[in-house]
């Protein structure tokens, strides 16, 4: 009997929908690939205008999370709606203006809020399940947190990531570190070269930061193990020196004046050039990272431990990072071989999945594909999906520091992350708000019988558990909390 | 200022460890006291918790130069925000390791936050973390007020986290009916859904200051933990650093905050008994960058407050800040390794044997410290 594709659409997806019948492993593997071949079928968005609807029509920001179901129910009274409402007042004081600018190419500015909504509508309600996870993974793999006034430019850097992570490396790592988002984030926005003419000139006091250029070296690229000094740091700073956010053409430039004119030498590699070459500079800068076997290892590492395990076998590993070196950084290949790699894997094999991807799965299993309906009692209303994330340890924008969530399971196991997992769980049961799902209700009615457990990869002993020894309200959190599920 | 000054060696640790202790006969012992670690991510600067008078710095830290500072010792002044610290102090009841770090000179936060949490010489090669190592020596048990359950508390010994939670609370039977789902699960079993300590303070602030009173007073409880954790993050502060006030100014005085919250909240013999400490990857550049900010450095300070003090002191082997003095020409050069600093602390909150520091804490470590603040 061929294997269904259950396994594998949670280990690689967000899941399946229990209403619906399942698929072959085959055929899952099959239309994943065919969609990794043609990517305009995944950058094309069509659900963006959707969104975009709302904001054009000038609905408030209240109202337009009403629109997309954010606050049903909730008949106004959404405690942390000004707290979200003050904080965006906040991060929008500078910079805001270029931020909006971005995306007037949308007819839109996206909100934190929507962008989290974006997220999860691409995870729910559309069929390229790998290429979101895919998505997410380098969502954090290229971290902008919530500093520096980087906020604004979070969603769009978001988009930067979908529409360039199919094709090669070096022009995903040159278009996320140029990003207006990132160059905030990581204060590289008045990196100024010693040498500059604004210098020389006394036209400002400003020098070089090397914040980015350490992270771009050690996070985005070759990583610590390669071996790097202190001395390719600097050179990698200066090489970044002079890029800039032109709030009026709503670009980011290399400011010649600004840029450091000196020619550089990083991991033995000259780079020369005038104060105008900047960004040809950096542009083989970045070809020359991610030339280098480190970066594939890094992101074979990196892809291996998000999908497979927590702690990647040599093997798996080696065979990513041979199909990167051998396809010239070619990430579309290295998601193939990735394919391959899960295709093969029995299905014992076990990975804990992060609270995002698990919050997902959860609202796919249940049929849900709007939010609203999880809205909660009366006297704490998280009802908004971006809080709800924040609740359970991940929403994207707000990870503590630049190498962003952690991959493996001892990052998300404490007390206090069980605990969330349990309230996300019970808020499916509550009693509070009534469902618009009637798939919820007959299951709080009735449980799930022995054929819908069966597609999760239950032990014998959780199984027994939900069919025996609880009352069907509270099926939904015992499954979703069971040690299976949070596994796939 | 005087090269080795304060440094102060003690061999006496040394021949105490020799004796060695059983584990069981500390499980019930009343001198074990409370440690309350304050982690301090992204690199606290050091020198502007802790300034060291000197010309030199003034000279080129042009913007992040503290001018106003509360005077602490002849060599050191003390950044105005640590002003509860300084009260402490003013008591006898607080003191500072300065130069001080893990060894460690790759400047990354992620292999140094490692380091730092557990206490190894190389990044990734241990999964335990070392105060949790001392707790399940000793048979501790912790409280951690983040979501997270920090490296640094890892260990078999029970740790519980708490961390203001907007969601609904689980009904009580759920939370029982998870914990049978997850008893015979070999990693979940050790975990719990604690609706009750979670749902009594849903509302409360994530303020790390506040927190503090909570983590005061769950220590003050009879049987309450005696280890604590605070996290704080941010203080990689690349751009407009500030000197009095400004980004480090703001983070200093949430540490300061965190100090007199638990201080205040505590009750007076857990106060007696507590030793509230720093605990940060790296420290920053000496020279500011070209963003009137700090770079990822190398040694860095420690603080220290809590009854346990009863002498005040800036403890180091101070390098100097002149160009030769510097690591590689920009960095506070480390002289005293963090670990035997709180290898020291351990020895004296906790009753552990240097012996076991060395073998079971912290690997590879000297031990030989006595920081000379206990009185």
């Amino acid at each position: 009997m061929e294997k269904t594709a259950d396994w594998i659409m949670r280990r690689a997806g967000f899941g399946f929908n229990l209403t619906e019948d399942p698929i072959t492993q085959k055929e899952w593997v099959t239309s994943t690939k065919a969609s990794l071949t043609n990517p305009k079928l995944y950058i094309k968005d069509d659900r963006f205008k959707e969104l975009s609807k709302l904001v054009g029509s000038k609905l408030t920001d209240k109202e337009a999370r009403s629109q997309v179901g954010a606050v049903r129910g909730l008949s106004g009274a959404i405690l942390n709606y000004s707290q979200v409402k003050n904080h965006e007042k906040k991060v929008r004081k500078v910079d805001v203006r270029a931020a909006n600018k971005l995306w007037e190419t949308y007819s839109m500015h996206l909100p934190m809020w929507m962008a989290a909504h974006r997220r999860f509508d691409f995870a729910v309600n559309t069929n390229h399940d790998f290429l979101n996870r895919l998505w997410f993974f380098w969502l954090n793999f290229f971290t902008v947190g919530n500093s520096n006034r980087s906020l604004p430019f979070l969603p769009h850097h978001q988009e930067t990531i979908r529409t360039n992570m199919l094709g090669d490396m070096d022009e995903l790592v040159y278009k996320v570190i140029t990003h207006p988002g990132m160059l905030l984030y990581l204060d590289n926005t008045s990196s100024t070269g010693i040498n500059s003419k604004a210098r020389k000139k006394r036209w400002t006091k400003d020098g070089v930061n090397e914040n980015l250029g350490r992270e771009l070296l050690e996070l985005f690229t070759v990583t610590p193990a390669f071996g790097y000094t202190q001395d390719d740091v600097d050179g990698v700073t200066n090489v970044l020196t002079g890029l800039r956010i032109n709030s009026k053409k709503n670009t980011v430039h290399y400011a010649e004046d600004y840029h450091e004119p000196s020619s550089q030498k990083i991991l033995g590699k000259t780079y020369a050039g005038s104060a105008k070459s900047g960004k040809t500079k950096l542009k083989r800068l970045v070809r020359d990272l991610c030339a280098y076997s480190s970066t594939g290892l890094n992101v074979s590492f990196r892809l291996c431990q998000h999908f497979i395990s927590d702690s990647p076998s040599h093997d798996h590993v080696t065979e990513l990072s041979q199909i990167y070196d051998s396809e010239d950084g070619n990430l579309s290949k290295v998601y193939m071989g990735l394919l391959d790699i899960l295709d093969r894997l029995p299905h014992e094999n076990s990975k804990f999945l992060n609270p995002e991807v698990w919050a997902y799965q959860c609202l796919k299993t249940l049929d849900l594909s709007t939010f609203d309906t999880i809205s909660t009692d009366g006297s704490m209303k998280p009802s908004n999906i971006d809080s709800v994330l924040d609740e359970i340890g991940m929403l994207h924008g707000q990870a503590a520091q630049p190498n962003g969530f952690p991959e493996t399971e001892a990052g998300w196991l404490s007390n206090e992350y069980l605990d969330r997992r349990l309230r996300f769980s019970t808020l499916f049961t509550s009693q509070f708000d009534g469902y618009s799902s009637a798939y919820i209700n007959s299951v709080l009615r009735d449980g799930l019988n022995t054929v819908q457990l069966s597609r999760f990869n239950l032990s014998n002993m959780t199984k027994d558990f939900i069919k025996n020894d609880i009352e069907p309200r509270s099926v939904i959190p015992m499954l979703f909390c069971s040690p299976d599920f949070l596994r796939s | 200022m005087k090269r080795r000054a304060f440094i102060k060696f003690s061999t006496l640790a040394v021949t105490a460890c020799t004796m060695g202790h059983s584990l069981s006969s500390f499980a019930e012992n009343t001198h074990i006291g409370n440690v309350v670690v304050i982690l301090c991510r992204g690199g606290l600067d050091g020198v502007s918790a802790v300034q060291p008078k000197t010309q030199r710095l003034k000279e080129i830290r042009e913007d992040c130069y503290i001018n106003s500072t509360l005077k602490l010792t002849q060599e050191f002044d003390l950044h105005p925000k640590l002003s509860n610290f300084k009260s402490h102090w003013d008591k006898n009841n607080a003191a500072a390791v300065h130069a001080t770090g893990f060894s460690y000179s790759g400047r990354s936060h992620f292999d140094g936050q490692n380091i730092m949490e557990v206490g190894s010489y190389k990044p990734y090669t241990m999964s335990t973390g070392w105060l949790g190592r001392a707790m399940e020596l000793k048979n501790l048990s912790s409280l951690a007020l983040n979501l997270p359950t920090p490296i640094i508390a890892k260990s078999l010994a029970p740790n519980s986290n708490f961390y203001p939670s907007k969601l609904i609370t689980p009904q009580y039977e759920d939370a029982l009916a998870i914990k049978k789902l997850w008893a015979s699960d070999p990693v979940l079993s050790g975990y719990t859904s604690d609706t009750t300590t979670s749902a009594m303070n849903r509302s409360s602030s994530r303020k790390a200051s506040r927190l503090a009173e909570k983590m005061a007073r769950e220590m003050s409880l009879d049987g309450g933990p005696k280890v604590g954790f605070i996290e704080y993050s941010g203080f990689d502060t690349h751009s407009q650093q500030g000197s009095e006030n400004g980004h480090q100014a703001q983070y200093i005085a949430e540490v300061d905050q965190i100090i007199k919250a638990f201080s205040q909240n505590s009750s007076e013999e857990v106060w007696a008994k507590t030793l509230m400490v720093t605990v940060t990857e790296f420290g920053r550049t000496i020279y500011q960058n070209g963003s009137r900010g700090t770079d990822h450095g190398n040694a860095s300070a420690i603080l220290m407050a809590g009854g346990l003090i009863k002498q005040r002191q800036v403890v180091t082997d101070w390098p100097g800040l002149e160009d030769k003095d510097l690591f590689e020409g920009r960095d506070l050069r480390q002289t005293i390794d963090a670990r035997d600093v709180y290898g020291d602390i351990l020895h004296h909150a906790f009753d552990i044997s240097k012996a076991q520091i060395r073998d079971v804490i912290f690997p590879g470590s000297k031990q030989n410290l006595d920081l000379g603040i206990w009185g």
